[in-house]
């Protein structure tokens, strides 16, 4: 179990958990500013400090101290945990008012516009506050689920994210070529900056043939985590590797992988 | 492997349109908004920052397509 589900899951995963969603959340006056700050344009300021920050930790003598206190100060802001498409779904069943927004990853990194980003509790009266004339599409509950199986199938990443933990503001659907969440993880190893899922994928290997060599899962998954042998002519998992967004399964033929807890893998349990 | 450092001089977005962003295969500029606004309802104006240079590939694709030559790229081995 990850530390926010230790804290905030009473038993459950914290996302899961419908008290988190609750109105009462937004009384705390550090989340209400930190909701004006990642609306309208005030989320391309967060993202351009917040990579500058982790950035820092690249540096050979502060380093350590830089990564501690992101440690430290990543659960008051803004981050977030890459979940499956079911847990993605079990999501927008608690969660009200959904609305689409276009990810500022995307339009900051390779400047095109996409509504990708699945918005919901707070975010949508603040967007209309503050771009009362903006781009953004609401939506209803059942549109939101289409859309986001949807989006499974063409290979995105499904990604929760928090406004201070524990309350869950968005779904948003990543791919790794823009994504700052990722491009702030990998070159230091931070994990605030995304925390893994609460799942690793399993191949089974009775009933994965390796597509005969193609293995189109391999080229799906972004982490690296799949290989082909071709010693025995099926797909292995490095699951240290793995990110649990499950996206592979969607890539194979003959439903041959399947999501297991992370807790029950030892080299993925405990490795966020 | 091959260590890139990549960094934007001169570099006027205004008339380019981010070019750059959009050869870049890896993602490694943001457009870093220029000075910080009161009011999170105006559009911030963006100067390019090459902030995530550990994913660059070396395609010297930006290189060439920067109309100012604002860009240049340092290679050097590491092992």
């Amino acid at each position: 179990m990850c530390e926010f589900c230790e804290k905030h899951g009473h038993g459950n995963r914290w996302y899961l958990n419908p008290d988190n969603y609750s109105d009462e959340m937004m009384a705390d006056r550090d989340r209400q500013k930190l909701v004006e700050e990642i609306c309208g344009y005030g989320i391309d300021y967060y993202i351009n400090f917040s990579s500058k920050v982790t950035g820092l930790a690249g540096w050979p003598a502060l380093g350590t101290a830089i990564k501690a206190a992101i440690k430290r100060l990543a659960p008051k802001q803004h981050g977030g945990q890459i979940v499956s498409l079911e847990d993605s779904l079990e999501i927008i069943s608690i969660a009200n008012n959904f609305v689409l927004l276009p990810c500022a990853c995307k339009r900051l990194v390779v400047n095109k516009e996409e509504l990708c980003c699945l918005n919901f509790g707070p975010i949508r009266d603040m967007q209309r506050s503050l771009l009362p004339d903006g781009p953004m599409e609401e939506i209803t509950l059942a549109e939101a689920r289409e859309y986001l199986v949807g989006k499974d199938a063409e290979g995105r990443i499904h990604q929760v994210l928090y406004a201070k933990a524990p309350m869950p503001v968005c779904v948003c659907n990543c791919d790794l070529q823009w994504c700052t969440s990722f491009k702030q993880r990998f070159p230091h190893n931070i994990p605030e900056a995304v925390f893994k899922g609460h799942e690793v994928i399993v191949v089974s290997e009775e009933l994965c043939d390796g597509c005969g060599g193609d293995a189109p899962c391999v080229e799906r998954c972004g982490f690296g985590a799949l290989a082909y042998d071709e010693e025995t002519g099926k797909v292995m998992v490095d699951h240290a590797l793995c990110f649990g967004c499950g996206l592979c399964r969607v890539a194979c033929a003959r439903d041959a992988i399947a999501l297991l807890s992370r807790s029950l893998i030892p080299v993925a349990s405990g490795n966020w | 492997m091959t260590d890139f450092k990549v960094s934007a001089k001169a570099c006027d977005t205004r008339a380019c349109g981010f070019k750059c962003q959009a050869v870049c295969p890896t993602g490694v500029f943001l457009a870093a908004p220029r000075k910080k606004l009161a009011d999170y309802g105006i559009e911030p104006e963006y100067l390019i920052s090459p902030r995530f240079t550990y994913f660059c590939n070396g395609c010297m694709e930006c290189v060439t397509i920067c109309p100012e030559h604002a860009i240049t790229i340092k290679g050097h081995k590491t092992t």
